[in-house]
């Protein structure tokens, strides 16, 4: 029995495959769509504690089960993941609003030049449209408390570096094609800097060290000079 | 009760790694080879999953301040004690004062020292893992060993010790790390989503093809050289959830195979999943080496599984039959 053989009388909105022996993949079959993640985030909170499941990762229109296979089995996993997207369970989580104070430009931003070059927005109209718009938790990945935010104005984006940096900032709020994020530790990264915030999006002495999650909103606002 | 004299950047302490904290971007972790952290542990009695000291590339040594058992598990080397060559996959005492000192391996890549009672630090997110890449874990924030660094130890049973330490020591036989004709080691794989998109003729590549491992691999995953795979169009995934063993293709043509501390979320295609059971002996092919992809169904995975559980139960019956020598 191969991955294929999973994909079975599912509904033609997604579908499961085996990644390895101990983890089922649900992906979403069509374009990034808000209910479906809403439904995605309802089935990583409740799949963390069915019978056998040791973790759930959500991503962006899929989600990721993996499981312990000397307790439980594909097929039985397979099965409650069907019946709860049937039926998602209402996970009760309020989400939490996130406001972020951005250094924009200038020395914290050294990709705004070239993002208004490939925009033609003025950097005063490209800060002003990143920082009214209106954020969500799409998945938390990447490295440790790195939220993918969905809701980036298609009038922002810019394709990655050509040649990534070797060390950015951890607090690197960044564009990479039509997605914003803010870098939580300091790393490699081929996406666009246009600032720099002091938020800690991590704390290990937390239950849950991410600071954002799933389903969480965010705005961003230009930090006002001391 | 442990000194370090001498240490390389990749010397660290680890467990099984945090497996509660995926979901919040924090990697798995722990030891690369799981399986040798887990056979030293139950040599020594411990529970299979207590803290130990991964190292490779470079030396290691360390000073005993008290007696105490530890056991030497994973990639062979040239290992002493006061001098004295000591195998791999072996369990003694040392006495107080003695000086254990580990070379980098040329067979394989990761060698294990693990300590009765496992090294004592705090857990960090369910772990004594060392994360370097976010500053955790491990008896020193998330750093390295270094010289004039002290491990304690948790206690530990002393009748063990000294029954051992007059037996002399003993030792167990490893798993096996099967290799192919060409000398490439052989790794079980279990296809992915997207291997149906691979041209048909890249698809019979990569089972076929030794794929060389490449000197910028690490615990964040093993880069490998070899044809150019291709999908049949182009493909952009969202970013989705990964496993330890997960085998993508980016963009260059060239897998790349995730491992302890890989990203918790990727974009590429994936061609397969190396079945878990096989993950401690791909980790120990070094640069230079080559795989090859063995294609198999997921019941001969969680046969394999069952094999290697299976090989612990010899180990822990080995270690009862050491303590009880008289």
């Amino acid at each position: 029995m191969d991955h294929r053989q999973l994909i079975r009388d599912t509904p033609p909105e997604y579908d499961i495959s085996a990644m390895g022996e101990a983890g089922l993949l649900l992906h979403v079959s069509h374009p990034i769509n808000m209910q479906a993640q809403e439904t995605i985030w309802s089935l990583a909170r409740a799949g963390a504690d069915w019978h056998g499941v040791d973790e759930t990762i959500a991503g962006v229109n899929n989600l990721l089960v993996v499981f312990d296979p000397d307790i439980t089995d594909a097929a039985a996993v397979e099965k409650l993941i069907s019946k709860a997207w049937a039926n998602p369970p209402n996970m009760g989580r309020t989400p939490k609003l996130h406001r972020i104070p951005v250094r924009y430009g200038g020395i914290f931003g050294p990709d705004l030049p070239l993002l208004c070059q490939e925009t033609g927005l003025s950097p005063e109209e490209y800060i002003h449209r990143h920082s009214t718009g209106k954020y969500i938790v799409m998945a938390v990945g990447a490295m440790a408390g790195f939220g993918y935010l969905g809701g980036l104005d298609p009038s922002l984006a810019v394709p990655r570096r050509a040649t990534p940096r070797m060390n950015i900032k951890a607090g690197s709020v960044i564009i990479g094609g039509a997605q914003t994020a803010v870098t939580t530790v300091t790393s490699p990264s081929g996406w666009n800097v246009i600032g720099q915030t002091d938020t800690q999006f991590f704390d290990p002495s937390n239950e849950r060290p991410a600071m954002l999650q799933l389903g969480d909103q965010v705005t961003f606002h230009p930090e006002e000079s001391a | 009760m442990i000194e370090v004299l001498s240490a390389g950047p990749f010397a660290t302490v680890q467990d099984l790694g945090r497996t509660a904290y995926r979901d919040q971007g924090v990697s798995l972790g722990g030891a690369m080879d799981s399986h040798a952290l887990r056979m030293g542990n139950l040599m020594l009695g411990n529970n299979a999953g207590a803290a130990g000291i991964e190292t490779t590339a470079s030396p290691l040594v360390l000073r005993f301040n008290t007696d105490m058992l530890f056991a030497l598990t994973g990639a062979a080397c040239t290992i002493t004690l006061d001098g004295i060559a000591l195998p791999i996959d072996w369990c003694m005492q040392a006495k107080r004062g003695q000086v254990l000192e580990i070379q980098p391996s040329r067979e394989g890549m990761w060698t294990y020292v693990c300590v009765a009672g496992g090294i004592d630090c705090a857990e960090v997110l369910g772990s004594r893992s060392t994360d370097t890449k976010i500053g955790i874990g491990g008896p020193f924030d998330g750093k390295a060993l270094s010289a004039k660094d002290h491990l304690t130890c948790f206690p530990s049973d002393p009748t063990d010790c000294a029954t051992i330490g007059a037996l002399g020591g003993y030792g167990v036989a490893p798993i096996a790390r099967p290799r192919d004709t060409d000398g490439a080691f052989v790794v079980r794989v279990l296809t992915a989503r997207e291997y149906d998109d691979f041209i048909p003729q890249h698809q019979t590549l990569f089972w076929s093809a030794p794929w060389q491992v490449e000197r910028e691999s690490n615990r964040m995953g093993y880069r490998l050289s070899g044809p150019e795979l291709q999908t049949i169009q182009p493909l952009s995934l969202p970013s989705y959830g990964l496993v330890v063993g997960v085998i993508q293709v980016p963009p260059s043509g060239q897998p790349m195979i995730q491992l302890a501390e890989a990203n918790t979320c990727g974009g590429y295609p994936k061609m397969g999943v190396v079945i878990a059971a096989d993950l401690p002996r791909l980790v120990q092919v070094r640069p230079g080496q080559s795989v090859r992809m063995q294609r198999v169904d997921h019941t001969a995975a969680l046969t394999a599984r069952r094999t290697n559980q299976g090989h612990l139960k010899t180990v822990i019956t080995a270690k009862r039959t050491a303590c009880a020598w008289s």
